[in-house]
């Protein structure tokens, strides 16, 4: 084991005290660093041109086995840096380094900067809700002319009737038709990863249409297409069921438009065909609330079921003239 | 300067500008942010550019642009984001709404990607030295101050580096940070290149836990070169340094030297340089000096020198003396371009 007493410490007490030789190897002996072979003073080093002290200390290395230097030249002390000055030898004690070390060390202070403040109970993040896709001012008239039935139940239409009691046609109820929410509707989510950028959007559509419409809302979710199963959650099982006529059916989906290139469970046109063939004559055409410019939906797709874009753009002459086809 | 793990992608925004223009317009527009949610892209699309469609939203997506996609957002392909930035840096009527826009969305958003965001506005918009260095001095007063913060906010700075404009690898504080967090994690690397001569000289060393993990080194001082090797090579002697990647030395021709040769140590690597002394000294990034000197018949030899700064306080942490017994260099075992001259006559 290496004493914890260090030839440095020696170097400081012969620079402090300025002993004699003889001193110098007492203290050594005391410290138990003895035989010191010598320690002596040198008048000036040329190199820092001011007083330095010098040890020869190959012999107290030797006689402790350590590791020595060939060319075991003396350790020169600057007064002026306190440091071994370059060409000292190997082996030698870390004397009067501290000191050196201290002056650029202390300078290096880092800015007085604050910490980071501590996350806090109001930090907490929130995740705010998209802007609508349609205009929120617009909204509720349009989805009352999407999901809307055409019914006659409106008040009676006069002028008509007149006209045929004048051609004296058997006089019939005639009333004016309007479209009424109270069949409710039947709202079918679209929850394939091409969804993902809207899932918010669904969520919120949800939330309105159950507003407009009320009671009579019926959410299921399914993923590329409803024929493939439907269901309440994320992992849609259920055979699909069309809801009894005049129940409108609202799909909220890409059509398989988008999505990642690989993996995004599209579907494609004929699926969608087939299943619009699966709802039935006897209902009005499904309508589909799809993200993306009526240029980019298949012919064949625009013809089978009544397409709008849900787009800022989207006004109720657009849904008109979407439902009219 | 590449990140580490992730592929450069900018080459791919010539290609989306001919397919979809319109998404390519939108990514430059939220290119500063660091995660993109459906709310800062509707925000980003109806404030500055309403004429684009709902799809330019889809087809930013879903492009090759983003990474990290989820339910909830995604992130720009690191790669693509640099190159994004620097155009919206270009027009500074729609960097300035751009930032606006994108501190409002996410005035919610935790607070250190709130930091993040502000660093690329303040990069992109011309923002002095100062300004940038000030939100990361707050970070590294935390990592210093707070121990218990130091892990958490290691990781973040591992995430948020290699993303930041290019600018900030101008600052002692971005390569602080990289360091101080890198040996917090245990040596995970966090940046490549190389930081400016200046950038660890300095606070490094108060940054450097006491406990910091450590690997050990090899050093060969040979006849005007030094040889560093991690893990040491067979038969050298080793010394330990905090465990980064890279591994940081100083080369110094003095103990007391304030400034030295940055030297750079690829973890598993080696690296030989010109070191025309017949002893020099070895500066760490924790503060610790090392002796290296040829030796008896070319042998290196190490002795500590060290003095460990915790704070601004010193302490002298005198180091046992590592004393290696004196070995007979072998020339084949080390590969050099051009073998010296005293190689080739043995």
């Amino acid at each position: 084991m290496r004493p914890h007493v260090f030839l440095g410490d020696l170097v400081r007490a012969e620079l402090a005290l300025r002993p004699d030789p003889d001193t110098v190897a007492a203290i050594g002996a005391l410290l138990g660093l003895a035989p010191v072979a010598a320690v002596r003073e040198q008048a000036r080093s040329p190199a820092d041109g001011g007083d330095a002290a010098a040890l020869d200390l190959g012999t107290e290395a030797r006689t402790r086995g350590d590791e020595i230097p060939a060319a075991a030249t003396p350790l020169v002390i600057s007064p002026r840096t306190g440091v071994p000055e370059l060409g000292s030898p190997l082996g030698l004690p870390p004397s009067r380094v501290r000191r050196v070390s201290v002056a650029p060390r202390a300078s290096i202070l880092l800015p007085a900067a604050e910490p980071l403040a501590r996350t806090g109970m109001d930090d907490l993040a929130v995740m705010m809700e998209p802007a609508p896709l349609f205009r929120a001012e617009w909204s509720t008239t349009l989805l009352s002319e999407l999901l809307g039935i055409r019914v006659s139940t409106g008040p009676h239409d006069v002028e008509r009737m007149v006209g045929l009691a004048a051609r004296g046609q058997p006089l019939v109820e005639l009333r004016h038709p309007r479209r009424t929410l109270s069949f409710g509707v039947q709202m079918l989510i679209d929850s394939a990863p091409g969804m993902t950028p809207f899932a918010q959007d669904c969520a919120m559509l949800r939330r309105e249409v159950a507003r407009v419409v009320g009671a009579g809302v019926q959410v299921m979710r399914f993923v590329g297409c409803p024929a493939r199963g439907v269901g309440p959650g994320s992992r849609p099982r259920d055979r699909y069921q069309p809801p009894p006529p005049p129940t409108p059916v609202l799909l909220v989906t890409d059509l398989g438009l988008g999505g990642p290139e690989f993996g995004g469970d599209r579907a494609g046109v004929p699926e969608w065909l087939d299943f619009a063939e699966l709802l039935g004559p006897e209902r009005s055409r499904p309508l589909a609330v799809v993200p993306y410019p009526l240029g980019r939906v298949p012919p064949a797709l625009r013809a089978a079921l009544d397409v709008v874009e849900w787009d800022r753009t989207t006004t109720i002459h657009s849904v008109r003239r979407a439902l009219a086809r | 300067m590449n990140n580490v793990g992730i592929g450069d992608r900018a080459g791919q925004v010539p290609e989306l500008a001919q397919v979809t223009p319109d998404a390519l317009r939108l990514a430059e527009l939220v290119s500063i942010a660091v995660r993109v949610e459906p709310a800062l892209l509707r925000a980003i699309r109806l404030g500055l550019c309403p004429g684009l469609p709902t799809a330019a939203e889809a087809d930013l997506w879903f492009s090759g642009l983003t990474d990290a996609r989820s339910r909830s957002g995604f992130a720009l392909a690191p790669g693509a984001r640099a190159v994004l930035q620097q155009r919206l840096a270009g027009d500074r009527q729609n960097l300035e709404q751009a930032w606006r826009i994108t501190r409002t969305v996410h005035a919610g958003a935790p607070r250190l990607m709130r930091i993040e965001e502000e660093l690329v506005w303040l990069a992109l918009s011309g923002a002095s030295d100062e300004a940038l260095a000030a939100p990361l001095d707050a970070i590294i007063a935390a990592l210093r101050l707070e121990p218990d913060r130091s892990r958490g906010l290691s990781q973040w700075v591992v995430r948020a580096l290699p993303r930041l404009p290019a600018r900030l690898r101008r600052l002692d504080q971005f390569w602080l940070l990289a360091f101080a967090a890198s040996v917090r994690l245990g040596g995970q690397r966090i940046m490549t290149g190389t930081p400016p001569a200046s950038a660890l000289r300095g606070a490094l060393p108060l940054l450097i836990p006491e406990n910091a993990p450590r690997i050990a080194v090899s050093a060969r001082l040979l006849s005007g070169m030094l040889d560093l090797t991690e893990p040491p090579a067979a038969g050298t002697d080793a010394f330990e340094v905090p465990a980064t990647d890279p591994i940081v030395l100083e080369v110094l021709p003095h103990p007391t030297a304030a400034q030295g040769r940055q030297v750079l140590l690829e973890r598993g690597g080696r690296t030989v340089v010109d070191a025309p002394a017949d002893e020099i000294y070895l500066r760490t990034i924790s503060g610790e000096i090392f002796e290296v000197t040829a030796g008896e018949q070319g042998a290196a030899s190490y002795r500590v020198l060290s003095y460990r700064i915790q704070q601004s306080d010193f302490r002298d942490e005198r180091l046992p003396l590592l004393a290696p017994p004196p070995r007979t260099f072998i020339a084949e075992d080390l590969w050099l371009p051009d073998p010296p001259a005293w190689a080739a006559e043995r």
